[in-house]
């Protein structure tokens, strides 16, 4: 009966109430204690980090390409300075087993003493925004890469085993995002965020962001910087295949102590190496605290963790 | 020109007309089902050819009619205007003068009272003879007919908008709220409003039985013909209502809000069990929670929280009443705007449109639907 079915079809659609239209990319947002930044904005690491260790796999990733990188990661509840669902990766991971392992045993929600790069940085934010400091409670989802912002990736130490030597190396047979392709986008306005300074936290906010790990080439600018913890840096210019410089101005580099690749790491050196990008919390804090309460846009807002040297 | 008011008005405007065409849609499919026209028609000529006693009208069901009625429907002149069980809607002054007289031997077994009439219609007017008089009378007869259609229909609309209103959850105060606070829902439902301005204006609901058109009898109409080709019509308007304006409508109307209200205390609750159950280390309750979630669909995961979703998971009594007795005021002012019929909120609309200074201009034609042969 045609009458029917025109009813039923325009009644039906009318009951459907969904949105469809192009709306603007919403921006995650995370709100970071003000002393966290003032701490670890000169910091390479996290050391004292406690982890209830809540979900792991059984064998770390592939190696191929994209986010098959072979590390392994863990989901757990930090303690309170970090206060924010945390993600914990092994690089090359097959290298440490006796690392993978002692995470594996800890699943289930038992508590592992782990240090390594603090990270931040949007790339699996959450739908709403997170706050630091908040009770951290487990994630439904009984993943291993539940929403976060925050990491400690790569780890330096798992319980009392230091993984320095064998996991902060080059990954082989590994394809990094070439420099050409990560580094217009870490410049770009697609990475800005914004922050905004209250009286005790910070707000930073921008679009979900890309690319882990880039296989890149760094030119080492003046003087190393000590950090105030096993590290030092570097401003440095990029490059690519291209041989173009990548960067806008001088990017932050950090090293950390006792790597292959910071010992490598001299004024003027010129160095293929693999990295990861985080919040440059220095620059963060500095341009907040330069008229705080107000949206403060910033482009290039990261610095590099340098994990290993390429050959 | 731009103010969050009038864009309000053009999205209520919107709702309306979006609404009235289901409702008309449904509408004529329960005439044209229930053959109301016919109906109506037969019962009011009845009333001309039969005594009151014999005419008893009954809403939805066949009219009781007298013989007389009866007579005339059986005769060959007559009967051909029926297809099958289905009987006319729509007739020709000529044809009934002509089979009046026929059926009841030229005029004279005419019954008495039916007698009376047309010699009075001869005695006092320039009717000639006994045919133009049945045409003159038959004309009274359709005036009745559509003025009880009318008041049919009308009740009828209340009926279905109520429904309709009920239903959709189609609350003016609601929708008010959400267009006025919500400038990205305002902006889409402006833009949706503003290509269906251009669209041809919807068909009225004709509310003539016995013709189409007093002004242009069409002896040749067919009840089927008609019906069907109305239906067909209004079927057009209510199905030409877009998937994009379907959405659009979908985020001033619907249950969603009142369910998502009713799962946040039970989502709440089903939180506080998991994040006790799961403060520490993974107990073998906090993996039955966990587990548990899965196959919930009252709650999403959203991160680590738990947010309440339009799934209808089975509901408090009390708390149906008072969120329905809340959306009552919302839902009359909604019945009330949707029975005044989608020409006239497409005209509303059209208004607003030019006022806002996105709409067709006053002397941009926009030719009428044409009518099928």
């Amino acid at each position: 009966m045609k009458p029917a079915a025109g009813i039923l079809c325009a009644a039906t659609v009318a009951l459907a109430g969904h949105l469809v239209i192009a709306a603007p990319v919403p921006l995650k947002t995370v709100f970071l204690h003000n002393t966290f930044i003032d701490k670890y904005k000169d910091r390479a690491l996290i050391t004292d980090a406690a982890l209830r260790v809540d979900f792991v796999p059984d064998d770390p990733h592939d190696i191929d390409k994209s986010g098959d990188d072979g590390d392994i990661h863990a989901a757990g509840r930090p303690g309170k300075e970090i206060g924010l669902q945390t993600v914990v990766e092994i690089v090359n991971a097959r290298l440490v087993k006796s690392a993978m392992t002692d995470l594996q045993n800890h699943r289930g929600g038992k508590v592992l003493p782990v240090a390594g790069a603090w990270r931040l940085w949007l790339e699996h934010p959450s739908a709403k925004p997170q706050r630091q400091g908040a009770t951290v409670h487990i994630d439904p989802k009984k993943t291993s890469n539940p929403d976060h912002v925050f990491e400690i990736h790569p780890l330096t130490r798992v319980g009392s085993q230091s993984i320095l030597d064998e996991s902060w190396q080059n990954i082989k047979g590994f394809t990094a995002y070439a420099a050409d392709v990560a580094f217009p986008y870490y410049e770009s306005d697609n990475a800005r965020i914004i922050v905004n300074r209250g009286p005790a936290f910070t707000s930073v906010s921008g679009k979900k962001a890309k690319y882990n790990y880039a296989a890149f080439e760094v030119e080492l600018l003046g003087a190393a910087h000590k950090l105030n913890d096993e590290g030092f840096w570097y401003l440095a210019r990029v490059f690519g295949k291209s041989g173009k410089n990548l960067v806008k101005t001088p990017r932050r580099m950090i090293f950390v102590d006792g790597t292959d690749v910071a010992t490598a790491a001299k004024p003027n050196a010129k160095l293929k190496v693999l990295g990861i990008p985080r919040f440059d919390l220095n620059r963060v804090a500095k341009e907040s605290t330069a008229k705080p309460g107000a949206d403060r846009p910033l482009v290039g807002a990261y610095e590099m963790i340098i994990v290993a040297l390429i050959p | 020109m731009n103010f969050p008011a009038l864009d309000v008005a053009i999205g209520l405007a919107f709702m309306y007309l979006m609404l009235s065409l289901i409702c008309t849609a449904i509408n004529e499919s329960i005439t044209t089902a229930l053959q109301l026209r016919g109906k109506i028609l037969k019962e009011s000529i009845s009333r001309f050819l039969d005594t009151p006693a014999q005419t008893k009208a009954r809403w939805f069901r066949v009219p009781t009619v007298g013989a007389n009625t009866m007579t005339l429907y059986r005769h060959p002149l007559f009967a051909p205007l029926s297809r099958g069980p289905r009987e006319p809607s729509y007739v020709a002054p000529q044809v009934f003068s002509a089979a009046v007289l026929a059926a009841f031997d030229r005029g004279k077994s005419l019954p008495p009272h039916v007698r009376e009439q047309v010699d009075a219609l001869i005695g006092h007017s320039e009717i000639r003879d006994e045919h133009e008089a049945i045409e003159v009378a038959f004309k009274l007869v359709e005036d009745r007919a559509s003025g009880d259609f009318k008041r049919t229909l009308q009740i009828l609309t209340m009926m279905i908008a109520a429904a309709l209103v009920v239903a959709t959850n189609a609350d003016t105060l609601h929708a008010v709220h959400v267009l006025w606070r919500n400038p990205v829902v305002r902006a889409a439902v402006v833009q949706q409003a503003a290509e269906r301005a251009k669209q041809p204006r919807p068909e009225p609901a004709r509310i003539y039985v016995g013709y189409l058109d007093p002004q242009s009898p069409d002896p040749t109409a067919t009840a089927d013909s008609d019906d069907d080709e109305l239906a067909e019509r209004v079927e057009d308007d209510a199905s030409a209502i877009t998937p994009a304006e379907s959405d659009a409508l979908g985020q001033l109307i619907g249950w969603s809000d009142d369910i998502r209200a009713f799962n946040t205390p039970y989502c709440q609750d089903l939180q506080a069990k998991l994040n006790t159950a799961c403060a520490g280390e993974i107990t073998p309750e906090c993996q039955q929670q966990l587990d548990a979630l899965r196959t919930e669909t009252r709650c999403a995961t959203v991160g680590t929280l738990l947010e309440p979703t339009a799934a209808f998971g089975g509901f408090d009594t009390a708390g149906l009443f008072w969120t329905g007795l809340a959306h009552v005021p919302g839902w009359i002012l909604s019945i009330l705007a949707i029975s005044l019929g989608a020409p006239f909120w497409f005209d509303a609309l059209s208004t607003f449109m030019r006022v806002r200074g996105t709409g067709p201009k006053p002397d941009e034609t926009r030719k009428p639907r044409e009518v099928k042969q």
